[in-house]
């Protein structure tokens, strides 16, 4: 499952954590017609020999519309899709936020949940009674903590599994637009913490619609088009860019 | 750690440290609790339920047998049912192995190495559940012999593996033509009732005789017969076919298990 150090780039800048060179990514959809009644796969391009270098500590928002190709670039730094052509390099823990699901297992608790996924999630057994107050604290679900996870509410499980993931402390954060669980008050302090957990990861890519989140957070914008990279820039410039695209359309 | 990500790959650069492999000790863990606690799920009995159907199945069918005045062995009923059910389940496991590759992990990618552990296990711990309760009434109601009671044991967990890994080698042509799913559980429910699962092999003749010489099942089930001293046609059976069978289920298994990482890579993209 691993390579020898021998076999690696060694001209990648130190400071460069995500390399992605000529980088197509292609989905297999099975398709059937009256032509081909038992079915073929068809290709569909999703990702076209995209070239993006991302260094330490930069916060690059991800901007385009939807079907662009955002979550399927950051499927793919997060390792869970295959590319067709060209390569990327990470260097450090990737954790990809997607959703509010770490991988609950509905048969426990909430607390038990935590503690199952935590050591799953490579935290240590010292760190681990604060880690579960913290999340505890943060999803404020009083005594449902204690109950199975079957009779939570979606907005229930969208809290701890929030609490959950932006607990952890990945080198590399890769953020699909995830604010939709909970109510008005939890989104604010969902909010609030997410930009701690911005804070504490050492690079962070943010695909998102929020013009907002990207000039208040990001350092470097990347829009993105029928899986090609329109424009890499500074954020404000990139922001510019996709409003203008937007309206125009 | 450094990741490459190419079209061939997902791999990481170097050497494992030890906080990596306590790590995966832990997914392998989280993952197997998982499987077992979707399995058990609401059931007040939970994972009995896997050392009592087989138990129940083959009470069902001798109390069929006893309607139709055969004359089979409780024994025999109970360790072909039990064999064939664990063939049947771990191969029907190992066709659907491609649907979820992700270990149930959803914020990060979990090394193959990981998936492939936890798969071990739970193979293992699988087939102990579904034959150690007829084992277990074997042994205290039916005083077979103890060597008996190791050799059918033993036979589950060989039967078990094997059968998954054929799955395994099946699970590419599935993901692609779904409608094979069915064709499997025909020629399954085909060869319960036509391998010498309800019945010993010696009571079949003829065409039907010669066919079930070349099911791999067969041999597994004669042997397991064979050191529980009831009737079985091992002994006059060819063991070099046996040999070959062997070999390609080994073979199967091993290739299962180490096309599991291309595979998972592969199918990323396919929807």
């Amino acid at each position: 499952m691993v390579l020898e150090e021998s076999e690696v780039d060694k001209n990648i800048p130190k400071s460069t954590v995500i390399e992605i060179s000529e980088f197509s990514v292609d989905y297999h959809m099975f398709k059937r017609s009256r032509k081909k009644p038992l079915g073929e796969f068809e290709e569909y391009n999703a990702l076209k020999a995209l070239n993006i270098n991302i260094n330490d500590g930069e916060i690059v928002a991800l901007l385009g519309r939807n079907g662009a190709g955002k979550s399927t670039l950051l499927r793919s730094i997060a390792g869970l899709l295959r590319p067709s052509k060209g390569k990327i390099v990470t260097n450090g823990r990737v954790i990809l936020l997607a959703g509010a699901d770490p991988g609950f297992i509905t048969q426990l608790t909430g607390r038990q949940n935590v503690i199952e996924l935590a050591l799953a999630y490579g935290i240590s057994e010292n760190e681990l009674p604060d880690f579960i107050k913290s999340i505890e604290e943060f999803a404020d679900i009083g005594e449902a903590f204690e109950r199975k996870l079957s009779g939570y509410s979606t907005g229930m499980r969208g809290k701890v599994g929030f609490g959950f993931i932006t607990a952890l402390k990945p080198d590399i954060l890769l953020m699909d637009e995830t604010l939709g669980v909970g109510d008005r008050e939890f989104r604010k302090k969902a909010s609030k913490r997410l930009n701690e957990f911005i804070k504490r990861s050492g690079t962070v890519i943010i695909s998102t619609h929020s013009i907002g989140l990207a000039r208040d957070i990001c350092t470097r914008g990347i829009v993105l088009d029928k899986g090609g990279i329109v424009i890499d820039s500074n954020a404000e410039e990139a922001i510019s860019h996709y409003i203008n695209m937007t309206e125009k359309s | 750690m450094e990741r490459v990500i190419t079209s061939e790959f997902c791999k990481e650069v170097g050497e494992l440290s030890p906080e990596a492999l306590k790590l995966d000790r832990n997914r392998m863990k989280f993952i197997l609790k998982k499987k077992f606690r979707n399995l058990s799920g609401r059931k007040r009995l939970g994972l009995v339920w896997m050392v009592l159907d087989p138990i129940v199945v083959s009470l069902v069918y001798l109390f069929v047998f006893s309607v139709l005045s055969a004359r089979t062995s409780i024994v025999t009923i109970f360790v072909g049912i039990t064999l064939f059910r664990l063939t049947q389940n771990s191969l029907k496991i190992g066709m659907n192995s491609i649907k979820d590759f992700t270990g149930g992990l959803k914020a990060e990618r979990v090394r193959t190495r990981v998936l492939i552990g936890s798969m071990i296990r739970y193979r293992t711990i699988d087939n102990f559940l579904q034959s150690f309760g007829v084992a277990l009434i074997l042994l205290l109601v039916f005083d077979a012999p103890l060597i008996g009671i190791i050799s059918f044991l033993i036979i589950s967990q060989l039967i078990g593996f094997l059968s998954e890994g054929v799955g395994m080698n099946l699970a590419p042509l599935v993901k692609k033509v779904p409608d094979l799913i069915n064709v499997v559980n025909y020629v399954l429910m085909t060869l319960f009732f036509a391998s010498p699962a309800l019945y010993p092999l010696s009571t079949t003749e003829g065409i039907h005789y010669k066919l079930n010489e070349l099911h791999p099942f067969t041999y597994f089930v004669e042997t397991a017969r064979y050191f529980l001293d009831e009737q079985s046609e091992i002994l006059n059976l060819d063991y070099r076919l046996f040999g070959f069978f062997l070999f390609i289920l080994v073979a199967s298994i091993i290739r299962g298990y180490s096309i599991i990482d291309r595979l998972r890579w592969r199918m990323t993209t396919w929807s």
